[in-house]
C-alpha cells in the first residue's frame, strides 16, 4: 500500500512537533505511535534525550553524568564535561597548595582563573612571611615576658614559675633543695653617689658572678631592685653555704669599672633548705629572713636559716 | 603506519591478539618513556605536571586529569589532540589500544601498582577528546 504525499507531510509535521516539544517541554513527550514506525527515530530520540539529560545534569552541577552516545554533539558535550572535570581537579590541587596549576582551555575564564591563582599564591607567600614574623615576634615576646631587661636573666615571674615546678618535683621525690636570697649592700648609696648607671653596672656584675658560680641545673633570677634569688636543686644547706660563700667572696673582690671609677660592692646572702610541708612562699620567706639576719649582723656575709 | 600494521596483524592474528600486542607495545613504550623522559617522583601533582609538559612539548597530546584517587586506585584522564587517533575517520569503536598500554605503564612506573586502562571515549567515535579509565589491579 503506497502512502499519499499528504500522509508524508502530516508525519513530517508530527516529527517536527515532537522534536520541538522535546526541546521546549519540561517533561519529554511520548513518542507518537506513528513515529515509532519511522526507521531510526527511536534511536535519534534516545540520543536527544541523553543529550538533554546531560546538559540538564551539567547545569545543576552534576559533572559525572555519563554520556554514552557517540558523534559530534555528544562529543562536544563530553569535551565540555572533560574541561569542567579537569578544572575541578585543578581547583582541588590548588586548594592543596599546588599553585602551579593553570587553565588554558576556557577562553576568558582561563585568564581570570590564572590571575586568581597567581594572586592567591602571592597572598599565601605574604601570609607565610607574616606567620614567620609573628612566630619570631611571639618568641621575642615570650622571652621578654620572662626576662629581666637589665641583666638578661629570669625575672621574678619566671623564676617563681621555675621554682614552683621544682617544688612539685622535690615534693614528689623528696630530694634536697636550697634557695639563696642575695641583696647588694648599700645599693642606694651607690646610686646616689655614682648615679643609676653605676648601680646598673653593679647589678650586671653580680649577675655575671652568679652565672659563673651556678651549675647547669641551678636557676636564678632578679626578683626586683638589687635582690636576686638562686635555687640549687639536689643541694643541702651545707653545700649551698659553700656556694653562697664563694659568691659573696667573688663579689667582694670584683672590681666594677664605671667611667673613671673603680667600685667594690658586697652582698648579704640568706640560705634556706626545703623542709617537708614547705610551700614556695615559706621557703623563700626563710631565705629572706636569713638574708635580713646577714644584713643585721653587719652585711657582706652569709646566714643560714635553721633546718628543722 | 600504525593502523596499517594493525590491519595486517589483525587479519593474521585476530582482533583479541592484536589488541594484546598493541597494549603491550604501548606499555613497553610507556615504561621507556617514564625512564627517559620523566624525573621520578612520588608526588602525583608533580608526576602529572611533568607528564603534561612532555606530552605537549612532543606533540603527543594534551593530557588532563578528570579524577585521581590513588587510595582507591582510580584515575580518569583525557587526551586531546591525541597523536594516536586525532584526525582519523570516525568508526564505531575506540581505537587507542596502544595509548591504553602506554598510560598503564606510566601509572605503574609512578606508583609501583599495576593498572589496567580502558579507553571509554575516542576521537574515532566522534568525541573531541579521548577519555581513559584506569583502575589499579588488586
Amino acid at each position: 500500500m503506497s502512502s499519499k504525499p499528504e500522509d508524508s507531510i502530516t508525519l513530517a509535521e508530527l516529527l517536527v512537533k515532537t522534536l520541538q516539544e522535546l526541546l521546549a517541554s519540561r517533561i519529554p513527550p511520548k513518542i507518537p505511535d506513528e513515529l515509532t514506525k519511522v526507521k531510526g527515530f527511536q534511536q535519534l530520540y534516545s540520543t536527544l534525550i541523553e543529550i538533554r539529560s546531560a546538559i540538564m545534569a551539567f547545569s545543576t552541577g552534576d559533572l559525572n553524568y555519563r554520556v554514552s552516545s557517540k558523534g559530534y554533539v555528544p562529543g562536544a558535550i563530553k569535551s565540555l564535561q572533560a574541561a569542567l572535570l579537569h578544572l575541578t581537579w585543578q581547583t582541588k590541587m590548588i586548594a592543596s597548595g599546588d599553585f602551579t596549576q593553570r587553565v588554558d582551555f576556557m577562553g576568558d575564564f582561563s585568564e581570570s582563573f590564572n590571575s586568581m591563582v597567581k594572586q592567591l599564591e602571592e597572598n599565601m607567600r605574604k601570609l607565610n612571611i607574616s606567620n614567620l614574623l609573628l612566630q619570631d615576634f611571639n618568641i621575642q615576646l615570650e622571652h621578654a615576658a620572662r626576662t629581666d631587661p637589665l641583666t638578661g636573666i629570669n625575672n621574678r615571674g619566671y623564676f617563681s614559675e621555675l621554682l614552683k615546678l621544682e617544688m612539685e618535683r622535690i615534693t614528689r621525690y623528696g630530694h634536697a633543695c636550697t634557695v639563696l636570697m642575695l641583696d647588694i649592700d648599700h645599693f642606694k648609696s651607690i646610686n646616689d653617689t655614682y648615679g643609676h648607671a653605676a648601680g646598673d653596672e653593679a647589678l650586671r656584675t653580680l649577675t655575671s658572678i652568679i652565672q659563673e658560680c651556678a651549675r647547669k641545673n641551678d636557676f636564678y633570677g632578679r626578683l626586683g631592685g638589687e635582690e636576686f634569688a638562686i635555687t640549687l636543686p639536689e643541694t643541702d644547706i651545707h653545700g649551698a653555704a659553700i656556694v653562697a660563700e664563694r659568691l659573696r667572696a667573688n663579689l667582694e673582690t670584683t672590681v666594677i669599672k664605671f667611667d673613671s671609677h673603680e667600685l667594690f660592692v658586697t652582698a648579704s646572702i640568706g640560705v634556706s633548705q626545703y623542709q617537708a610541708g614547705d610551700t614556695m612562699e615559706t621557703l623563700l620567706h626563710r631565705a629572706d629572713q636569713a638574708m635580713y639576719e646577714a644584713k643585721k649582723n653587719g652585711r657582706n656575709r652569709v646566714c643560714l636559716s635553721s633546718v628543722g | 603506519m600504525q593502523f596499517a600494521f594493525r590491519d595486517v596483524i589483525e587479519r593474521h592474528m585476530g582482533t583479541e591478539a592484536t589488541d594484546k600486542i598493541f597494549y603491550e607495545a604501548g606499555a613497553l613504550a610507556g615504561k621507556e618513556f617514564y625512564t627517559h623522559m620523566l624525573t621520578p617522583t612520588t608526588d602525583l601533582n608533580e608526576f602529572v605536571r611533568q607528564l603534561q609538559k612532555v606530552l605537549k612539548d612532543l606533540g603527543i597530546g594534551i593530557l588532563r586529569v578528570e579524577k585521581a584517587d590513588m587510595e582507591k586506585g582510580e584515575i580518569i584522564v583525557t587526551v586531546s589532540e591525541d597523536l594516536d587517533c586525532s584526525g582519523l575517520p570516525e568508526i564505531d569503536y575506540e581505537i587507542c589500544i596502544y595509548d591504553e598500554g602506554f598510560i598503564s605503564a606510566l601509572l605503574e612506573c609512578f606508583s609501583g601498582i599495576k593498572f589496567t586502562v580502558k579507553e571509554v571515549d575516542c576521537w574515532c567515535t566522534g568525541d573531541r577528546t579521548c577519555r581513559f579509565n584506569a583502575k589499579a589491579v588488586v
